[in-house]
């Protein structure tokens, strides 16, 4: 008896009992104890009621889409070999790099910029046929007369010579033959470079991209879950607001027959 | 191909091992601890906070402090331990910043179309979704007031899985302390609960009505 009244207040071992979480003799000792004390076993019954209320909260069924900014495999060169670091560019390098892509994308566009009495004037187009190679060779399609050129031009071997500098650090056996490869014919390590920088900025690009397009489809689905939802809703208490109005509806035109027939067996009476 | 081989190996990874290649440097082992968990991450931050974009941010949040941290996760506790008790502060924070009540009795809070999804076979009545949907809601309104050390505790039973011990490692407090903060959160939804969900079955909108003959 004693036992009892001590289990009545041990509230831990019911909470133990109750998820689950005690021993085999413990187990044992609580039912036992239950099958004699109304009051406890009624106590069991309400507790597991309410974790079955607690059930029915749901919440909505949507990935969060975590986004963590690690470098992806994808993002990696194939041929490297697995360094135990990944390279990530500094943020001044990937502001250069923007700065440099869009010069690209102005150069291809044949952006011109003049300043002139008139001030600042932008032309774009391809007004004039192309008498230099874009891209590769901007020192080539320098004229001197423009000195935004120069300038471009002074920007881009900057970001070269910076990037050559830093590359070495990351990954040292293809960079150092790079370098070689610039200080000789120059093209083709600054090639791979620009080729490595331009398809970063890009995966990075296509990344953005993915996750809003990922995200808008996401508000879309929960959207239309939504109307959907209150749209049944809706139908079926139109559905029910016309049953009641057409019950309604019939007992009148019945009633109204029912006049009209006795009226008409009325009227035939001689 | 080799791909495809070191994802099949890592879903058969536990959290711990993951944690230790993440920390080696292995960004896809962190991926998915991220796919593992970010779900349950959110659903605790939902039913804190009540608000989906607020959940969303902590759960970004959570993961990013936990990439960032990894270094000093020694494995001294469960990885998703760790993540709640990440999530538990922010969420605690985002309540203090906003000093809002924590959880707001959201209309997007129950969705019946998702519970109908989930029993397709059954295909439940508009009535009983929209039942289910009044209660779940008034569930959640009863925990809003429960105090928060009873309502976490209760969250991280009921809907984690979380045995005590884990809780009071969670919350940071004695195992006695974890169960006896889940038995008076009970006491008091069994006492809220209780009446209403008789209520609710009664005054369901739709169940009373009957089609006219």
């Amino acid at each position: 008896m004693n036992a009892g009244h001590q289990f009545c207040a041990d509230k831990a071992l019911l909470m133990s009992y109750l998820y689950g979480e005690c021993d085999e003799v413990e187990r044992r000792n609580v039912e036992q104890h239950l099958t004699n004390c109304p009051s406890c076993s009624a106590e069991v019954d309400q507790l597991r009621a309410v974790r079955v209320s607690l059930s029915d909260w749901k919440i909505p069924e949507r990935t969060p889409g975590v986004q963590i900014p690690v470098p992806t495999v994808a993002e990696q060169a194939p041929e490297r070999p697995v360094s135990s670091r990944s390279w990530t560019p500094p943020w001044w390098l990937q502001t250069a790099a923007a700065v440099l892509l869009l010069a690209a994308s102005a150069g291809l566009a044949r952006v011109e910029v003049q300043y002139g009495p008139n001030g600042f004037v932008v032309r774009t187009g391809w007004r004039t046929p192309a008498t230099v190679a874009p891209a590769t060779s901007v020192q080539a399609s320098t004229p001197t007369k423009e000195p935004w050129r120069l300038e471009l031009a002074a920007l881009e071997r900057e970001l070269r010579t910076e990037l050559s500098a830093v590359r070495p650090t990351a990954a040292p056996a293809p960079a150092a033959s790079q370098n070689v490869g610039a200080d000789g014919a120059g093209t083709g390590a600054r090639g791979l470079n620009e080729a490595t920088l331009l398809q970063r900025v890009q995966a990075l690009i296509e990344q953005s991209e993915e996750r809003q397009r990922r995200e808008v489809t996401e508000r879309l689905s929960g959207i239309v879950t939504e109307v959907e939802m209150q749209r049944r809703v809706d139908l079926r208490g139109v559905q029910q607001r016309f049953g009641q109005l057409e019950g309604q509806t019939g007992i009148v035109v019945r009633q109204n027959q029912e006049m009209v027939n006795y009226l008409r067996r009325v009227s035939q009476q001689p | 191909m080799k791909g495809m081989e070191s994802a099949a190996l890592q879903m058969t990874w536990t959290d711990e091992e993951l944690v230790e290649r993440s920390v080696q440097g292995d960004s896809e082992s962190f991926n998915q601890l991220v796919l593992r968990w970010e779900r349950s991450i959110y659903a605790l931050a939902y039913r804190t906070l009540g608000r989906d974009e607020d959940a969303r941010d902590v759960c970004q949040e959570t993961f990013l402090r936990a990439y960032r941290g990894l270094q000093a996760f020694k494995g001294q506790a469960k990885f998703s331990s760790w993540l709640y008790r990440i999530a538990l502060n922010l969420c605690r924070d985002a309540m203090r910043r906003e000093r809002r009540a924590p959880l707001v009795a959201v209309p997007e809070g129950i969705d019946p179309t998702e519970l109908a999804a989930q029993q397709p076979s059954l295909a439940p009545s508009v009535e009983d979704l929209v039942a289910q949907a009044e209660l779940g809601r008034h569930v959640a309104a009863v925990m809003r007031r429960l105090p928060e050390d009873q309502r976490t505790a209760i969250l991280l039973k009921e809907y984690h899985g979380l045995t005590f011990q884990e809780i009071a490692e969670v919350t940071g407090c004695p195992l006695s302390t974890a169960k006896t903060r889940v038995y008076q959160g009970l006491t008091v939804l069994r006492r809220e609960l209780a009446p209403s969900a008789r209520s609710l079955a009664e005054v369901a909108p739709f169940r009373k009505v009957e089609k006219p003959s």
